[in-house]
């Protein structure tokens, strides 16, 4: 058996690792009528085995589209300086047919999995579950359990990808609009703009072993006092005391983008139908690019990793 | 105060804060159409962090908007405007705000059907922000108004509203700003205004200020179709730096005004104001169904002094004089019913006083000047063996008259709920047509402590009046009296005074006095008397019946005089040097 001598590394080791990453969303509310699906897969089969399944749901607060609306009732005056002037009953009317007082909210999330197991005995498990209700913490709005065992005694493989995908952009708005919590950071009034593109994955071919994932994912809620959470799962071992032949690999790609809504003016009127203005001029504050990808190819004893996304202004 | 006093008051006012008014750099014109409105404005920024801002909008199928716009660019950053605006929601917005913080603003808004003649303005410079306007509502509902906002959090307003029909003329402005000078830091926000209401269904003017813990605020108020006339001011500010080498900070907050108002379903005027360790200060004039209020001037103020972070002197303080209420039966009963004039104090609720004016049904109160206040003195310094603290609430008045075809009363009251004493005082008729001439009267109710040389302490409640004379008026059923109770340990110990007329009559020239407390000396002797004691004297010769009654635990005593003039006592209580002498007694001289 002729192996490079980084196969021979990674077949020898065991890999765990453990990712984090944080940034910062608002959550989105849900919409008045919501969807709950939830799928139990259990199989045993010689053979041949297939399972694909693609989950797309996107979300805003808004009508679904390429622009998201600016919170109501927003002027732009030029060299990107905004009016914004919450409260104001008449520039709300004036302004505001079919749009919210809140900064237009877009989320979009992928779930993918392709799996097919050939020529060889698989033991295939797996729970699905999405629920476009607000969620708090410690529920989830995409949650996914597989644990899978393949054995074969000729050339069977088992070939298994899966990719989730959060992507999330949203307007300044009002803070006091998306939080519950009266201990929220008030350093700054306005929440800033966003644009965040997180990435979690797996794929793998083997000829034998178990595998075992889970993928959990946050963004629906009532409040933005919950943080938006994503996570990734993966362990892949051997059978027994054989180890897993073939190749395994996790990855993680994130793209943050954070503004930052410098106030040039705050100007609080007397009457609470007059509302507040403020002179915002709102920019790209900081932008965070993480990529990253763990292979090991061979005999795989254990390969380990877990990934977890965190973003949101009270964590 | 009509329109046209208003106009000119309002070009007085934007020619002054025109004067303050410098510069900017920037500017940027916007204006918009909607499927439902139109906007338009101005926008300064000046290079200094200053921005000045001017507004009008409209929403509606017919709505209209003529504007003249400006905003300037010479230092800091300046908007103005002329504009009319119709529609079935206006708003008509002007604002400046500096790099500190120091904000002004001025807007007119109204809905259902509204219209706005609007002249703003409002400028910034480093020191300080201002705004102005004069306008004329027209609308269903409607609101005027101005704010100041100190960078410092020092804030005032003046609000003008109207609900349901009718319309407003103001002029009306705020300012606010911070300044260092000779080692010590000012800042604060004041803001004014002359409005008139003519309400249809109703309509309020006020004004507030608020400091770093202290509010004040003062008001007046129609229900039904009525009209409001007042002039108005607020202010607020503190004022902090060393004196020689004691750091110090002196804060608070005013209000005031000088209304007439007049309406067919109630009416009032108020102050009220408050500082941030628990003292209280109200007043109010108010009179019930289809009546008026002649020239109430009033305000209310609340703030303190502190020298290395502990309070010398606080309190807050309310004060009027109304010239006349008049008031008639309600349809809706409320707690009072005609007309009155009320005055209350209360430090964090341990001391509270109270002043009352009151004529029911269709009645009538004259002349009247009251106040409250309610303070806390603490007198001491570090290394000196001695201190002086007085701490209470107190609350007078003088009336000329209260007549009434129902009945009337001037009442004080004093609680010292740390002491459990009470001490009331009241001049009264009832049954019928009758008036209390000029009546003074007050009352107290607080603790002073001497330390150092000489201890002593006195706590409790106390509460006198001298009335010219109580009378029954076409009517033969009036019955009249004036009443003096004192109390102590929770009415352990109690006195009282009282003397009157039924079916007809009048009590003249009755001084009474009534005090439940206690009085502890520890330094250099040892020495205590606690217990209630009332008193009253009639100097004239009236066949008015005077009686006198003492209560100290089961014991009592009465006394009993058929005629004035006359001196009549009760005491009841105990006094401790060494020994006890304990009881109660009641007796007169004629």
């Amino acid at each position: 058996m002729k192996k490079t001598s980084f196969i021979l590394v990674a077949g020898l080791l065991a890999l765990i690792m453990t990712m984090g990453f944080a940034c910062a969303d608002p959550s989105i509310p849900a919409t008045p009528e919501t969807q709950g699906i939830s799928i139990a897969i259990a199989a045993q089969a010689t053979g041949w085995f297939q399972e694909d399944q693609e989950v797309s749901w996107a979300t805003s607060t808004g009508p679904l589209g390429p622009a998201l609306g600016y919170p109501n009732p927003t002027i732009p005056v030029g060299d990107g300086l905004f009016i914004y002037w919450p409260g104001n009953v008449v520039l709300e009317e004036t302004l505001g047919i079919g749009n919210s007082s809140r900064g237009g909210v877009l989320y979009e999330t992928v779930y993918s999995e392709s799996t097919s197991g050939v020529a060889g005995t698989i033991d295939y498990a797996k729970q699905f579950a999405t629920d476009t209700e607000n969620k708090a913490q410690g529920t989830s709005n995409l949650e996914v359990q597989r644990g899978i065992v393949f054995t074969t005694d000729s050339v069977g493989r088992l070939v298994s990808s899966e990719n989730l995908v959060l992507d999330s952009a949203g307007q300044f708005s009002l803070l006091s609009e998306s939080f519950t919590c009266p201990f929220a950071p008030r350093v700054n009034e306005i929440l800033p703009q966003f644009c965040n593109r997180v990435e979690m994955g797996s794929d793998l071919d083997i000829s034998g072993g178990s595998v075992s994932t889970a993928v959990s994912e946050r963004f629906v809620s009532s409040t933005g006092d919950y943080p938006v959470t994503s996570d990734y799962r993966i362990r892949l071992a051997g059978i027994g005391d054989q180890p897993a032949d073939g190749s395994v690999s996790a990855f993680m790609e994130v793209q943050a983008r954070e503004g930052l809504v410098g106030m040039i003016a705050r100007i609080p009127f007397e009457d609470p139908d007059m509302g507040t203005f403020f002179l915002l001029n709102p920019g790209l504050a900081s932008e965070l690019r993480y990529g990253e990808l763990t292979s090991a190819y061979g005999e795989i004893t254990l390969f380990e990793k877990d990934m977890h996304y965190e973003s949101g202004v009270i964590r | 105060m009509n329109g046209k006093r208003a106009v000119p008051a309002g070009i007085l006012l934007l020619a002054c804060i025109f004067c303050c008014a410098v510069s900017t750099a920037d500017t940027y014109n916007f204006t918009g159409t909607t499927d439902t409105g139109t906007y338009i404005g101005t926008l300064a920024i000046g290079d200094d962090g200053t921005v000045a801002v001017a507004i009008a909008a409209a929403t509606g199928d017919t709505h209209l908007v003529a504007t003249t716009q400006n905003a300037g660019d010479t230092g800091g950053a300046s908007a103005m405007q002329s504009t009319a605006v119709s529609g079935d929601g206006v708003f008509v917005g002007t604002g400046a705000v500096n790099g500190n913080g120091d904000s002004a603003s001025v807007g007119a808004l109204g809905r259902g059907g509204a219209a706005i003649e609007s002249a703003q303005i409002a400028a910034s410079a480093g020191t300080g922000s201002v705004a102005g306007q004069v306008a004329s509502i027209i609308g269903q509902t409607a609101v005027a108004g101005s704010l100041g906002v100190s960078g410092a959090g020092d804030m005032a307003s003046t609000d003008t509203h109207l609900s349901n029909g009718g319309n407003i003329t103001t002029a009306q402005g705020a300012l606010a700003g911070e300044v260092d000078f000779i080692g010590m830091n000012a800042a604060a926000a004041a803001a004014g205004q002359i409005s008139e209401i003519n309400a249809l269904d109703g309509g309020w003017a006020s004004s507030t200020a608020v400091d770093r813990g202290s509010t004040a605020a003062t008001g007046a108020s129609v229900t039904g179709k009525g009209n409001i006339s007042t002039l108005q001011g607020a202010v607020a500010g503190d004022l902090a730096g060393m004196l020689g080498t004691h750091p110090f900070d002196a804060g608070g907050a005013l209000a005031a005004q000088l209304t007439s108002l007049d309406s067919d379903g109630g009416g009032a005027a108020w102050s009220t104001a408050a500082n941030g360790n628990g003292c209280e200060a109200n007043t109010e004039a108010g009179y019930s169904g289809t009546g008026y209020i002649d020239e109430t001037i009033q305000g209310a103020g609340a703030g303190g002094v502190s020298v290395f972070d502990n309070e010398l002197l606080g309190g807050a303080l309310a004060l009027q004089y109304t010239k006349e209420i008049k008031g008639s039966p309600a349809l809706i009963i409320d707690i009072y019913e005609g007309a009155w004039a009320t005055s209350s104090a209360t430090n964090n609720n341990r001391y509270s006083a109270a002043t009352v004016a009151y004529a029911e049904g269709n009645g009538t109160i004259q002349d009247t000047i009251q106040g409250a206040l309610a303070s806390d003195l603490n007198l001491f310094h570090p290394g000196i063996p001695a201190a002086l603290t007085a701490e209470g609430a107190y609350a007078a008045q003088h009336t000329d008259r209260i007549t009434s075809d129902i009945g009337g009363a001037a009442l004080s009251l004093a609680v010292n709920n740390e002491s459990g004493s009470t001490a009331f005082t009241t001049a009264r008729f009832l049954n019928g047509g009758g008036e209390i001439l000029s009546t003074n009267q007050g009352a107290a109710a607080g603790e002073i402590g001497v330390t150092g040389v000489v201890g002593v302490s006195v706590d409790g409640a106390v509460a006198g009046q001298y009335t010219q004379e109580i009378r029954n008026v076409s009517s033969s059923t009036t019955s009249g009296w004036a009443f003096t109770r004192a109390a102590h340990n929770n009415g352990e110990d109690r006195a009282w005074v009282l003397t009157g007329f039924r079916n007809g009559g009048s009590v003249d020239g009755v001084v009474q006095l009534g005090a439940g407390g206690d009085i502890m000396v520890t330094t250099p002797i040892s020495i205590g008397a606690e217990g209630a004691v009332a008193a009253q004297y009639i100097s004239s010769t009236a066949s008015n019946p005077l009686i006198s009654r003492a209560v100290h635990g089961t014991e009592s005593d009465f006394d009993f005089q058929p005629s004035s003039p006359a001196f009549q006592w009760a005491v009841a209580g105990t006094v401790t040097d060494g020994f006890s002498i304990e009881g109660a007694e009641a007796g007169s001289i004629p």
